[in-house]
């Protein structure tokens, strides 16, 4: 299988605002070359202030995502608290360490607020935690965004210049990828609310 | 080299598939039933070599028993569909590997409601309106793309169904004469052979 992490295709990018964040991705699903859906959802929200976002191959997002739900359902049964974004990011990384020597092949971005403050967090295939840069990007359109990123960011975004930003890096960055695209949505998370938005981008 | 294709409609899902076994360049059988029945409003259409089918559809259709006795007595499609994932998903990272089969599920829940799923053999799995395993797909999919529309009536989507098989006699290499269709609505499962 050449390129386990291209199989099914897909983009993600997350991005930190001033007391907001947020998460954009594709909505391509695909066998290589073949478009299977279109209506892929690859954002989810784990927690009201933890988003977490997966690319990748579509096996091992269903089972990291279903994965990472129970851990945080254990951990407010256990200790009757919610997780904080920080400690999200770190069981991330060492969940996907677990897997050293089988991977899970897919590289997940964290995005969350503690305590009004944007955290974001990328990972490689086998938990490599990166949480410094201000956007972060994932998939086989990564590279795509990036350009788009360093073009339009700015530090400290309001959360509708935010999602406008993330939204432009997107679909430009989708558009040019052949393994991703077919729409787009935007999750936009603060203090108050999270707000879902559905992007077009070239239909193919 | 199976084709198996469905369509989900206002209230039915209908699942077909080719009927024929082969061997190299020998067909065994033309009349081979590929879409398995898990309860009386849920259909499996696998597609893969015919152990492998076999052995995964026995599996699939006995756990599924297992489950529902335990659990109460029912699964909705939901449930099944990520049931059937996880089984998937389990297999490919385990000693024998995965289950070298592919899937569409679909049937109608209690209430009425539709779903038809895709499941491939690496635990993939997505709720579609309209789909097709292997070769199907590169036939199909535009045809199906182009045909459906929202709420479709039983009698409208038989009429689809029926101009896809007729696409895959025009230009799939194999020759495919016989086909099984099966339609789930909420009064229970119907087969035709087409």
């Amino acid at each position: 299988m050449s390129g386990i992490f291209e199989y099914n295709g897909g983009s993600i990018v997350g991005m930190k605002g001033k007391n907001c964040i947020a998460m954009a991705c594709d909505r391509r699903f695909g066998q290589q070359m073949s478009t299977i859906t279109t209506n892929y959802q690859k954002v989810f929200k784990i927690q009201d202030n933890i988003l977490l976002a997966l690319s990748g191959l579509n096996s091992d997002i269903h089972t990291f995502y279903a994965l990472m739900e129970k851990e945080i359902n254990l951990y407010n049964l256990k200790e009757n608290r919610k997780m904080k974004p920080t400690t999200f990011a770190n069981l991330v990384a060492s969940a996907l360490y677990e897997r050293r020597f089988g991977p899970f092949f897919v590289t997940p971005i964290v995005a969350g607020l503690e305590n009004g403050k944007p955290i974001l967090a990328t990972y490689d295939s086998i938990g490599c935690k990166s949480d410094l840069d201000d956007f972060q990007v994932g998939g086989t359109g990564g590279n795509y965004i990036y350009g788009a990123c360093e073009a339009f960011f700015k530090p400290d975004l309001s959360p509708e210049e935010l999602e406008e930003v993330i939204g432009q890096s997107l679909v430009s960055g989708c558009d040019r990828d052949s393994l991703s695209g077919w729409g787009g949505v935007v999750y936009v998370l603060t203090e108050q609310k999270l707000t879902v938005k559905i992007l077009k981008t070239k239909q193919t | 080299m199976d084709s198996i294709f469905g369509l989900q409609g206002g209230d039915f899902v209908i699942i077909a598939c080719d009927g024929s076994i082969a061997h190299s360049i020998l067909k065994i059988k033309e009349t081979e039933d590929k879409i398995l029945k898990l309860d009386d409003h849920k259909i499996f259409g696998i597609s893969g070599e015919g152990a492998d089918r076999n052995s995964f559809g026995e599996l699939v259709h006995k756990n599924h028993s297992l489950i529902r006795y335990k659990t109460g007595g029912y699964m909705n499609l939901q449930e099944t569909a990520h049931f059937v994932r996880s089984m998937y998903a389990q297999a490919i990272r385990s000693r024998d590997g995965p289950h070298q089969c592919n899937g569409l599920l679909g049937g109608v829940d209690s209430d009425g409601t539709p779903s038809l799923y895709w499941l491939d053999y690496l635990g993939s799995l997505q709720k579609i309106t309209r789909g097709a395993q292997g070769y199907a797909n590169y036939f199909l999919l535009g045809l199906l793309d182009n045909q459906y529309k929202p709420n479709l009536t039983k009698e409208e989507g038989i009429e689809i169904i029926k101009k896809c098989i007729k696409e895959l006699q025009t230009r799939f290499l194999i020759a495919q004469n016989k086909f099984i269709v099966k339609i789930v609505t909420k009064q229970g499962i119907e087969v035709i052979t087409i």
